[in-house]
């Protein structure tokens, strides 16, 4: 009374990686076929683990750019599952949805891709059936609480609900097919695996509801290990494990530099820090943040980046320093500024307004041939950007009496 | 705040020097040069800290070894009197504040007393000095509202700089029409990214058309296929029906053929078989002919042979007679060889008999003489004795003679050396005479030595004598020296030496007169032991003399007679030797007699013995021995061979008379020689036994042919009963008729072959037996082949061209498959837009803080400009003595309108120099008394107003006299100038020379 299977999402298959200036060729190269080494490495664990089968909780492509080289490296993943009778359950999400205009490949028999209202599919070993749960996307935007739709289906030894969707209350993600735990946990399921989420997290562990996080980051933003869930289901119980199959792991990296007096100090601190992550297995893309910097000596940050990317050259397990940021402490300089002049009241206070941001920004993001490019900007990246331009002006108010 | 006291331990070229300010206004003048920039900076260095060495200020650091720093005195209206103080330490220096109620603190508490103001704040509402005029002058159009109005905000053109610079920034990043900057060319870029990435896609949609054209392809490639298979092979079958057409229609006609011969009977083979029987039957009746033809041919030379039947039965007889012939011939040699040794036997005889030369008669001789071999030894014996007594004398006789001559002559050398000795008298004499030499010899060399010796103790007594006379010398002279001291002495009184030289004197004197005595003893003894030897010497030389008679001759002949005597004596004793051996000799001859006698009788009996005469027997007994012996022999022989040739002859008789008895019997009665005889005979019957031969073979070969006359005939029936088989099975009587039935025969058999061979290849065929019938009906299978082709070409090429379709299709698809262009495309594309965003966030930031900047600007000039604005009216009222009433912030952007007391509004720009420089003043001036009229810190002006005239410098002075609250450090090179101040509060600098200048 024991079933095995694999639980992944967010494969985002072929999907560019930016933000990387003066990365060298080979880096890059081994950046771009990451999506696919880590999906890879997904089967891999797959086969030698001998699951019943795998579950792909949506977004498996990267969306309007579902590449064709993506679906066919895929379908050649699935026919090695297939090769070893591994039956593969998956939905489409918010980014490979339905009815995209993208060509479509074959998948061998051994592929059941749910449909877009939310269906059951049966998988029946040895007497042991269990029933599957789940819906694609249709359209890119799927707002409505699909979790209202699932509903258990007897008889089977096991239920398991697949759902890509975000929970209802984090901010972070704009919400699509929204949920609460509570209402998985009323669905009476064994397992609830779900999507969309790229961060890792097991949302309860009885039963246990688990975003899987992505099998490889694609930048800063999304640090740490990414892999996929090994899940053994029994009677009432069930076991997780976690096999890693990031290529490169994106890692933000802070770095207190109250200590340091001079440039040089700063760079061998930087350096310490990056030799400290290298492991020489996996390879490092690293986000520098430099904190609490109080040195007298100007300096660009482009310098330091520079000087630090010239270190590294395995392509095997390498460490790039993709970016720094340095934040300097303002706080004492806004205080002063206060006292000096009821004009940086009126600053402060003007910051404020968002409005103003918006006014500011408008001549590229509302140009009607560049914002095609450009993305909306989120309340958080406003919030950041205000801050940054807050800092920039203050610091250029007070260096330019200097 | 006030400063009191400014104390500089080493500042520039300032050293320990003090500066008491009490007044609420002070001057500081001095010519150029002088120090007072150097002070300034020191006041403000004290309260701010020293330039680190990154800032462009001068850091006044002193060249020599001066303390670097110094202090100020303070008063602060809250707290009191505070000093600070501030020496070289870390960059900006170690400061050391106190406070009256003697609290103490670092830059904390420095902090806390300046209110948080630093340098810049201090300096853009504080000071002044030229700088912030000169920007007046310099600065046209919206530039000079913008500085005012950065000025009226912050006190500085801090805002101007900034917003300058922000645009700046903006700039160099984005223009809404431009090319250059960086976003414009990026977004340039990405658009060409964009198309390409998009044309890419249309590629890609095109996909599934080209999968859908690819199996439509395959379909179609597969349905040809079939087809050419099919058209092939039906072309394959058309061909081989145009092969194998002749051969269906032979067929045909030789089925035809056939039926007719249906009645036809023939024996299998009939023909060869025929053929075969008839030539074994002419052969055999050719054999058998010529069997009968050599039969009669040997019956005819069978009697044409004569025969001598006779001979041929005498022929062992014959023979016999015949083969003993050369017994014949070599009895005839062994006669001849018989004679002639027995006259060589003779002439033997002969020779030997002249040899011995007897008297006796032969006969007797050769019977009666004894020649055993005991004989032959005793003569032999006797004969070699009779020789050695011959020697045995011969040698004796010489002997003798030999023995008398060396008697003889050894007698006369003893009677010779007998006469030569000495008479025995002479000989005692000669002899005592040389015993006494030698004594006189030894008493000599005695003589010698003891001459020596008597010299020698000559010489030692002489020696002791000299001695003594020396020491007789010495003594006295010390004796007298002694005394001589003594005496001295006791005329000086001294006693004691006197004494003491006396008794030494007296003392030695004694010893040397015992040592004397000693001497002398010993030179007595020396003179005795002298005359002894003397004595001795004088004896011998009396013996001398006496001896002085020997001579060296003498002597000589005493030895020679010795010798002599010595030779004598052994001569005698050789005499005697010779005379025993001379008797020996005489012995041996009577010896050698009596043996020669006993051997004359025994050659006597021997000669007896042989018969022949004594005289012979003495002389040569043995040999006359050998000579009877070897003619005893050799008559023996002669005789033997005497016997064999009467043997001889009578053999030879009897073969030649048998020969002649055959000859004469069976040969003409002609005389021939014997060997002729032999060779006739012999040919004869040679002959006769080959024509026998002859006759009996051909016999033998009659035979053998009828035998095989017998097998022949046998053979010949069999084989005509074999032909008459034949014929009657073929139904015939005649060869003529039998060979016209085989010809028929061979001709159906041609056909059926054919026949077996034709319908072998259509067997072959891979036409069908039941197909043939539809393909005789086709009328021209040529013409149809060639349309077949013709399609199968067709065909073809269109398989070809369906496959090239298929691959280019595949490589189009396998391209997209592959992520192609499309992949690169769009992860370039991406890396684009990353970057541009990023350039775009970028921008973004200068944007955001620009328009921050623009709308506080907004808020700034409606919330708090208006109260600054109100007392800068005041102020530029007061110095322009009421020409210009009012100040009014431009409604956009930055800057202000000036009203005029006729209620005209002038920009900035607008205005002149003078009222320009004065609306600046007024608008600082308004800051320090409106916004940081709290901080009351002192006005610090550099010379600010060297182009202004006498009223409007009294004017500017008197308005900073009312700002009571500040107290005013006024730098000056100007004289004119100290007028408007107290002397009181006046330092005047002394000028210094330029080499020390800073």
């Amino acid at each position: 009374m024991e079933i095995s299977f694999i639980h992944c999402a967010d494969l985002h298959l072929d999907s560019p990686m930016v933000g990387l200036k003066n990365l060298p060729v080979t880096m890059h190269t081994k950046l771009k076929e990451s999506t696919f080494t880590a999906f890879k490495k997904v089967i891999d664990t797959a086969i030698s683990k001998k699951v019943d089968f795998m579950i792909i909780a949506g977004d498996i492509y990267d969306g309007e750019d579902r590449s064709i080289k993506a679906q066919i490296r895929f379908r050649d993943e699935m026919l090695r599952l297939e090769e070893k009778q591994i039956e593969v359950y998956l939905v489409h999400g918010n980014h490979d949805h339905l009815n995209g205009s993208w060509v479509q490949i074959e998948l061998p028999p051994n592929v059941h891709v749910f449909p877009s209202m939310v269906s059951v599919k049966q998988f029946v070993k040895n007497n042991l059936s269990v029933n599957l749960y789940g819906f694609s996307y249709e359209t890119r935007h799927v707002k409505e609480r699909k979790i209202d739709e699932y509903a258990r289906r007897d008889p089977a030894h096991f239920h398991i609900g697949i759902l890509h969707g975000n929970l209802e209350g984090s901010t972070e993600h704009s919400s699509y097919a929204p949920f609460q735990v509570k209402d998985l946990l009323a669905k009476k399921m064994d397992y609830w695996a779900l999507g969309h989420i790229h961060k890792r997290g097991i949302l309860e562990s009885i039963p246990p509801i688990v975003y899987p996080g992505n099998i490889q980051g694609r930048h800063k933003k999304e640090t740490g290990i990414k892999g996929c869930y090994y899940v053994e289901l029994r009677e009432g119980d069930a076991s997780l494990e976690f096999f890693p199959t990031s290529v490169v792991i994106w890692e933000t990296v802070k770095i207190d530099a109250s200590t340091v007096k001079t440039f040089n100090d700063l760079y061998m601190l930087c350096r310490k820090q990056i030799d400290e992550i290298g492991d020489g297995k996996s390879s490092f893309i690293i986000t520098l943040e430099i904190e609490q910097l109080r040195i007298e000596e100007s300096f660009l940050d482009s310098d330091l980046l520079e000087i630090l990317q010239q270190d590294e050259v395995d392509a095997d397990s390498f460490v790039w320093v993709s970016s720094i940021k340095i934040q300097e402490n303002t706080v004492w300089l806004k205080e002063n500024l206060l006292r000096e002049s009821a004009f940086y009241e009126e600053l402060f206070a003007v910051t404020k307004d968002s409005e103003l941001l918006n006014e500011a920004v408008a001549p590229l993001f509302q140009h009607p041939k560049v914002h095609r490019f450009l993305e909306e900007l989120t309340t958080e990246e406003k919030k950041e950007l205000a801050e940054e331009a807050e800092d920039l002006l203050l610091t250029m108010l007070v260096k330019s009496e200097r | 705040m006030e400063l009191r006291k400014i104390t500089i331990y080493g500042y520039g070229k300032l050293e320990n020097i003090t500066f008491s300010i009490h007044s609420p206004i002070h001057v500081f003048y001095g010519e150029n040069e002088a120090g007072k920039s150097t002070i300034m900076s020191f006041i403000h260095s004290i309260l701010f800290g020293f330039p680190t060495k990154q800032q462009t200020e001068l850091r006044y650091e002193p060249k020599l070894q001066h303390k670097y720093g110094g202090k100020l005195e303070i008063f602060l209206p809250e707290i009191g009197i505070a000093t600070i103080e501030r020496v070289k330490g870390k960059s900006s220096g170690d400061v050391t504040v106190t406070l009256e109620d003697g609290r103490r603190g670092q830059e904390e508490l420095l902090t806390e007393l300046l209110a948080g103001i630093d340098k810049g704040l201090y300096q853009s509402i504080f000071s002044f000095n030229l700088h912030g005029l000169q920007n007046v002058q310099q600065l046209r159009g919206e530039e000079l509202g913008r500085f005012l109005f950065s000025t009226g905000a912050v006190g500085s053109d801090r805002l101007l700089k900034v917003e300058n610079e922000l645009q700046k920034e903006l700039d160099i990043r984005y223009k809404p029409s431009g090319k250059k900057p960086a976003i414009n060319e990026k977004l340039q870029a990405l658009r060409d990214k964009h198309s390409q990435l998009k044309s890419a896609e249309k590629e890609n949609n095109q996909y599934e058309h080209l999968l859908t054209k690819k199996r439509k392809l395959e379909k179609e490639k597969q349905l040809i296929e079939a087809d050419l298979k099919k058209e092939e092979h039906e072309k394959r079958l058309l061909e081989e029906w145009i092969k194998i057409r002749g051969i269906v229609q032979e067929k045909e006609v030789l089925e035809q053929k056939l039926a007719t011969y249906k009645e036809l009977h023939f024996p299998q083979n009939g023909l060869t078989r025929w053929e075969a029987l008839k030539e074994k039957l002419l052969s055999i009746e050719a054999e058998i002919r010529n069997v009968e033809a050599r039969a009669l041919e040997i019956d005819q030379e069978i009697s044409s042979i004569p025969t001598q039947e006779e001979l041929l039965s005498a022929e062992h007889n014959i023979l016999l007679a015949v083969e003993k012939f050369p017994v014949y011939e070599q009895l005839q040699n062994r006669q001849t060889q018989v004679e002639n040794q027995m006259k060589k036997i003779e002439e033997e005889i002969d020779s030997l008999k002249s040899k011995l030369h007897l008297p006796i008669e032969e006969e007797i001789l050769l019977k009666e003489s004894n020649t055993s071999i005991f004989l032959k030894e005793q003569c032999a014996q006797a004969a070699s004795k009779q020789r050695r007594l011959k020697e045995q004398k011969e040698e004796l006789d010489e002997r003798l003679k030999a023995e008398q001559a060396a008697l003889e002559s050894l007698e006369e050398a003893v009677k010779i050396d007998k006469q030569k000795l000495l008479p025995k008298e002479e000989r005692a004499r000669l002899e005592e005479h040389v015993q006494s030499d030698h004594q006189v010899r030894w008493n000599k060399e005695k003589a010698d030595l003891l001459s020596r010796e008597i010299n020698q103790l000559e010489d030692q007594g002489k020696l002791e004598e000299k001695r003594m006379k020396k020491n007789t010398i010495i003594t006295s002279g010390l004796s007298i020296f002694l005394l001589l001291v003594g005496t001295g002495a006791l005329v000086f009184g001294q006693w004691v030496l006197t004494i003491i030289c006396f008794t030494v004197c007296v003392v030695y004197f004694f010893v040397f007169l015992s040592g004397r005595k000693l001497a002398k003893n010993e030179i007595r003894k020396k003179e005795h032991k002298l005359a002894l030897v003397k004595e001795e010497h004088a004896q011998l030389l009396v013996t001398f003399e006496k001896g002085q008679g020997v001579s060296r001759y003498e002597t000589q002949k005493l030895e020679e007679d010795t010798t002599r005597r010595e030779k004598f004596t052994q001569l005698q004793f050789k005499l005697e030797q010779q005379n025993e051996s001379y008797e020996r000799v005489l012995q041996g001859f009577e010896k050698w007699e009596a043996n020669f006698l006993s051997h004359q009788k025994l050659l006597r009996q021997l000669a007896n013995e042989l018969k022949i005469p004594y005289e012979l027997a003495t002389q040569q007994i043995y040999d006359a021995f050998l000579l009877i012996e070897e003619w005893k022999a050799k008559d023996r022989e002669r005789n033997s061979y005497l016997q064999e040739f009467k043997e001889i002859h009578q053999e030879r008789e009897q073969i030649i008379s048998k020969i002649s008895y055959f000859f004469e019997q069976f040969m003409e009665n002609e005389k021939d020689t014997i060997a002729n005889m032999c060779y006739r005979l012999k040919t004869a019957l040679t002959e006769e036994k080959k024509k026998r031969d002859r006759i009996e073979a051909l016999q033998r070969k009659k035979a053998d042919l009828s035998e095989a006359m017998d097998k022949y005939q046998t053979e010949y029936n069999r084989y005509l009963e074999e032909k008459n088989d034949l014929f009657s099975i073929a139904g015939v009587t005649e060869e003529e008729t039998f060979h016209e039935k085989a010809a028929m025969e061979m001709e159906k058999g041609k056909y059926k072959e054919r026949l077996a061979t034709i319908n072998g290849q259509l067997e072959m065929a891979n036409i069908a037996k039941d197909q043939i019938p539809f393909y005789q009906q086709i009328l021209d299978p040529e013409l149809q082949l060639e349309e077949k082709k013709g399609i199968l070409d067709r065909l073809a090429s269109r398989i070809q061209q369906l496959v090239e379709e298929v691959a280019a299709t595949n490589f189009s698809i396998s391209r997209i498959e592959s992520g192609g262009t499309y992949t690169d495309l769009l992860h370039t594309f991406k890396q684009f837009q990353s970057e541009f965003k990023e350039d775009v966030r970028e921008w973004a930031k200068f944007a955001v803080a620009k328009q921050l900047l623009a709308k506080t600007i907004e808020q700034y000039k409606q919330k708090q400009l208006p109260a600054m604005l109100q007392k800068a009216e005041e102020n530029l009222a007061f110095l322009t003595e009421g020409k210009y009433i009012r100040i009014v912030p431009k409604e956009e952007g930055a800057g202000f309108l000036v009203e005029s007391h006729h209620h005209l509004f002038y920009e900035a720009k607008e205005l002149s120099q003078g009222t320009t420089e004065q609306l600046y003043l007024s608008i600082r001036i308004a800051l320090a008394q409106t916004f940081y009229q709290n901080f009351g810190f002192p006005f610090i002006i550099d010379d600010s107003f060297v182009n202004f005239d006498e009223k409007r410098t009294d004017k500017v002075i008197q308005l900073l006299k009312k700002c009571e609250q500040n107290q005013l450090i006024f730098f000056t090179c100007h004289r004119h100038l100290l007028k408007y101040f107290p002397d009181e509060s006046l330092h005047v600098l002394p000028a210094e020379e330029r080499e020390t200048s800073l």
